[in-house]
């Protein structure tokens, strides 16, 4: 298996006169879970399609296990699963049906994955897709995906039907692939969700990747949004390093502290006696207001 | 698709009133024309110049008072064109010979073309999810059936005011023009109501749909029946067929009949309204049953998967086209019959070639009208790939380890195989049925068959149309619609309209040799077989090369 799954440079694509990617660029280790973040229309199903030899590039260059997505679609595809973002199934099929015909279009199907995957994620297989729910039908495209035995999975906003406890089966279900050596391609606006089980993220934006690394060297992204009012007013705020945004009217204070900072604030505060705290981790949308929309890649 | 805001909130705020059955119906009448701006004046509009174009061709193909007789008489003796055309009632006035000739075909046409939209502005939405948005607005549990409803009933409306003005500018009567506009379009307005009916029993749209297709056949075949064998004449009384061509438009008018469509009509969408109030949004009065959890052993890749989802479809459309074979057959026979009891038509067929002509000519009709019913059941199975696109279905097929073509292939080979089947079918039907009344049933079964068989290239090029445009325009899809009513426009008022030889001939069934009767000819069979193949493969090969529609 090569080093990089997906290696796709300056990608650029548009639909008539409006661009859909701009110089997208994203490199996907092999055996990595990789989180694939941008707002709405950021250009991310563009990507996956271009990956999965739907769409072609208007240029730039998409390589999945090195090969073109584009010519090599068939080959590639017995090699990989897709999810799409929003999934549409056959009204006139039953959940268990579509499953088996989702599972031997690419060889076969696991019958013990099957049924357990089934009952993780409390489906009833019986039933009609007509009388599914958005959830239910995105649980039967999860379920197909994730009993394919396969090197590649790509998730399109996987969790956007599901209720908290199906969204922490599917983590959990992530996590087993990434123990079992396969790479995972998720995209998401939910940054908590790639948070949690990504190895590494790409962030687009306009359909251009604006950073990309492990997320714990996005040091900026793990600044904590801080509400807080004191007895006394504070000073000396400039000199706690890692502060930023800072908002102060003499009485309430907004700002965002990075984690390692979060101590040194929290002894100032204290000393100007806090009568009110609220902190919160920032918000996908904050985060792009902030930090890209002044600063284009 | 935008909603005018001071629309929405003007009604909001001064005409609804909560809870009100109705509230916010307005709102989503104006919505739906705004999504119908096409389709309302092409249907309304085409139609309504057609009904002029005949009423203004009986004087050039008529013109003397005999000639007018004498065709109402050839007519009388026609038992089968008289069940499909209904009974001509005045053949001296122009507007009675246009009164018969298409009372019957626009009936068929608004009942499905309304009947189609109803179900479009109502369990389509709540099949796909729109109508939860209605529904969560100030809108009345009865808005969006009445809505959908209203709509249906405009597009007969709205042909029915412009072809009575038309007509009646024409000069041919201003009483007889209501009377022909008012029937089709109150007609038209039953077959709403059954429409707003089967959207409530059925899940699907395309269940409805079917539902409503159905029973639009069923009161077509009874009234045909009714009107071709005397004996049986009570049963036109059942069929809005028979209420709209005895109101006899121009000829002493039975305004009574027009009363009895309302009723009827009235009755039909006030049931259907009491259901809508009753269920749950979304839901449906036939409950959906748990089904296998586990897909069959055969069904495995795109093609197996399209004849899982096509057959039920498929079964619907081949049940109904044998049943009207089949009635057709028995009415042929007795039209044969009553040409050969009397002497001066056996005389007259003898000229032209025996009574054995007559039958193989009718036969000829017949199949034709069968290959453009298996053209439509083919044109619309090719759309599904095109439904499958605009939603994520293609996206999940075409991630897997096959190629594009092999998906479309899937209900491409459904759409041949199942057209050739339908037309197959009902051609064996009618055969096997007017060789029963005969005494040669294998004979003439096979008869049926072959003619029908002949037929198929010119369906096979229709098919081909929506299969060519899959890979080279997949939006403009649906234009294999336009070409299927432009062949029935020139196949069946081609002669009537006047139209120019080469008219005909922009239609592949106008190549088609007439057989049986007229002499068989292979090369245009060929050359048609050849052109459909060319393009299913010319729409292949640029499958393979375009993106997915986004």
């Amino acid at each position: 298996m090569p080093d990089t799954v997906i290696e796709a440079t300056s990608l650029a694509k548009s639909f008539g006169s409006a661009p859909a990617l701009d110089g997208l660029n994203l490199t996907v280790r092999a055996g990595e879970v990789h989180g694939f973040l941008g707002p709405n229309g950021s250009g991310k199903t563009t990507t996956l399609r271009i990956l999965l030899g739907m769409l072609r590039a208007d240029s730039g260059e998409a390589r999945l296990f090195g090969s073109d997505p584009w010519a090599e679609a068939v080959a590639l595809h017995r090699r990989l699963v897709y999810v799409p973002g929003e999934v549409a199934l056959w009204p006139a099929l039953t959940g268990g049906e579509t499953l088996d015909i989702l599972g031997r279009l690419r060889g076969g199907v696991d019958g013990n994955r099957r049924v357990q995957l089934i009952e993780r994620f409390d489906l009833d297989p019986t039933k009609k897709v007509s009388s599914y729910s958005k959830g239910n039908r995105q649980k039967v495209a999860l379920i197909a995906a994730l009993a394919a035995d396969v090197e590649l999975y790509l998730f399109d906003e996987p969790t956007d039907g599901l209720d908290p406890l199906m969204a922490e089966v599917f983590r959990e279900e992530t996590m087993l692939l990434r123990d079992a050596g396969r790479t995972v391609l998720l995209s998401s606006h939910v940054l908590s969700e790639v948070d949690a089980v990504c190895d590494r993220v790409s962030i687009v934006r306009a359909g251009r990747t604006v950073e990309t690394g492990r997320l714990s060297d996005l040091r900026h992204l793990q600044r904590l949004a801080i509400v807080v009012q004191t007895a006394h007013e504070l000073h000396g705020l400039e000199d706690i390093p890692g502060l930023h945004d800072i908002d102060y009217d003499g009485s309430i204070l907004r700002c965002t502290v990075e984690a390692e900072s979060l101590n040194d604030l929290m002894t100032h505060l204290s000393a100007a006696g806090i009568v009110s705290l609220e902190s919160r981790p920032p918000t996908l949308e904050e985060m792009f207001l902030r930090y890209y929309n002044r600063a284009p890649a | 698709m935008t909603l005018n805001d001071s629309a929405l909130g003007t009604d909001t705020a001064s005409t609804v009133r909560p809870r009100a059955p109705f509230a916010g119906m307005s709102v989503l009448i104006r919505l739906g024309l705004r999504r119908d701006r096409i389709r309302l004046p092409a249907w309304t509009v085409t139609l309504a110049v057609l009904s002029v174009s005949i009423a203004s061709s009986w004087d050039r193909l008529y013109p003397t008072a005999q000639s007018r007789l004498d065709l109402a008489h050839t007519l009388a003796l026609d038992p089968a064109l008289t069940a499909i055309l209904g009974p001509v009632f005045d053949p001296l006035s122009t507007g009675g010979l246009t009164a018969w000739r298409s009372v019957a075909g626009y009936l068929l046409v608004f009942g499905l073309v309304s009947s189609f939209v109803v179900v479009r502005h109502t369990r389509a939405l709540e099949q796909e999810g729109q109508s939860e948005i209605i529904a969560g607005g100030a809108v009345g549990r009865a808005a969006l059936l009445g809505a959908g409803v209203t709509i249906g009933c405009i597009y007969g409306l709205v042909f029915g005011v412009i072809a009575a003005s038309a007509l009646t500018a024409m000069g041919v009567g201003l009483s007889g023009a209501l009377a022909y506009s008012a029937t089709i379009a109150f007609g038209a307005a039953v077959y709403c109501g059954v429409a707003a009916l089967a959207a409530q029993f059925a899940r699907t749209s395309r269940g409805a749909n079917g539902l409503s297709g159905l029973v639009l056949g069923i009161t077509f075949v009874l009234s045909a029946y009714g009107n071709g064998e005397p004996s049986a004449s009570a049963l036109i009384w059942l069929s809005p067929f028979g209420w709209a061509e005895q109101t006899r438009a121009f000829a002493d008018e039975r305004w009574w009949l027009l009363v009895l469509e309302i009723v009827v009509a009235g009755v039909l969408i006030a049931l259907a309204m009491r259901l809508a109030q009753r269920r749950d949004l979304g839901a449906s009065l036939v409950s959906a049953r748990a089904g296998r959890d586990r897909a069959r052993a055969w069904m495995r890749g795109p093609i197996a998967l399209a004849w899982r989802l096509d057959r039920s479809w498929l079964l619907g459309w081949v049940v109904g086209s044998a049943a009207l074979g089949a009635v057709e057959g028995v009415l042929l026979a007795s039209s044969v019959d009553t040409v050969q009891n009397n002497p001066a038509m056996v005389k007259l067929i003898a000229r032209l070639g025996g009574s054995g002509i007559l039958a193989d000519s009718f036969l000829v009709v017949m199949v034709g009208m069968f290959a453009l019913v298996a053209s439509g059941y083919g044109i619309s199975t090719v759309l599904r790939l095109r439904s499958d696109e605009t939603s994520t279905r293609a996206e999940q097929l075409w991630s897997a380890p096959i190629t594009r073509v092999h998906w479309a292939s899937g209900h491409v080979s459904t759409a041949f195989v199942g057209a050739s089947i339908l037309s197959a079918i009902a051609g064996l039907a009618l055969g096997a049925s007017y060789g029963v009344a005969t005494g040669d049933l294998g004979g003439m079964a096979v008869r049926g068959l072959l003619a029908a068989l002949v037929q198929l290239p010119a369906t096979w090029v229709l098919i081909a149309i929506p299969s060519l445009l899959l890979g080279v325009r997949p939006a403009w899809m649906s234009a294999g619609w336009i070409v299927l009513a432009w062949c029935v426009l020139v196949g069946w008022f081609g002669a009537i309209l006047g139209l120019p030889d080469w008219a005909s001939s922009t239609s592949p069934f106008g190549h088609l040799p007439s057989w049986p009767g007229q002499q068989m000819r292979w090369l245009p069979e060929i050359i048609l077989t050849l052109v459909a193949m060319v393009g299913v493969a010319v729409g292949a090969m640029a499958l393979r090369r375009r993106d997915l529609p986004s």
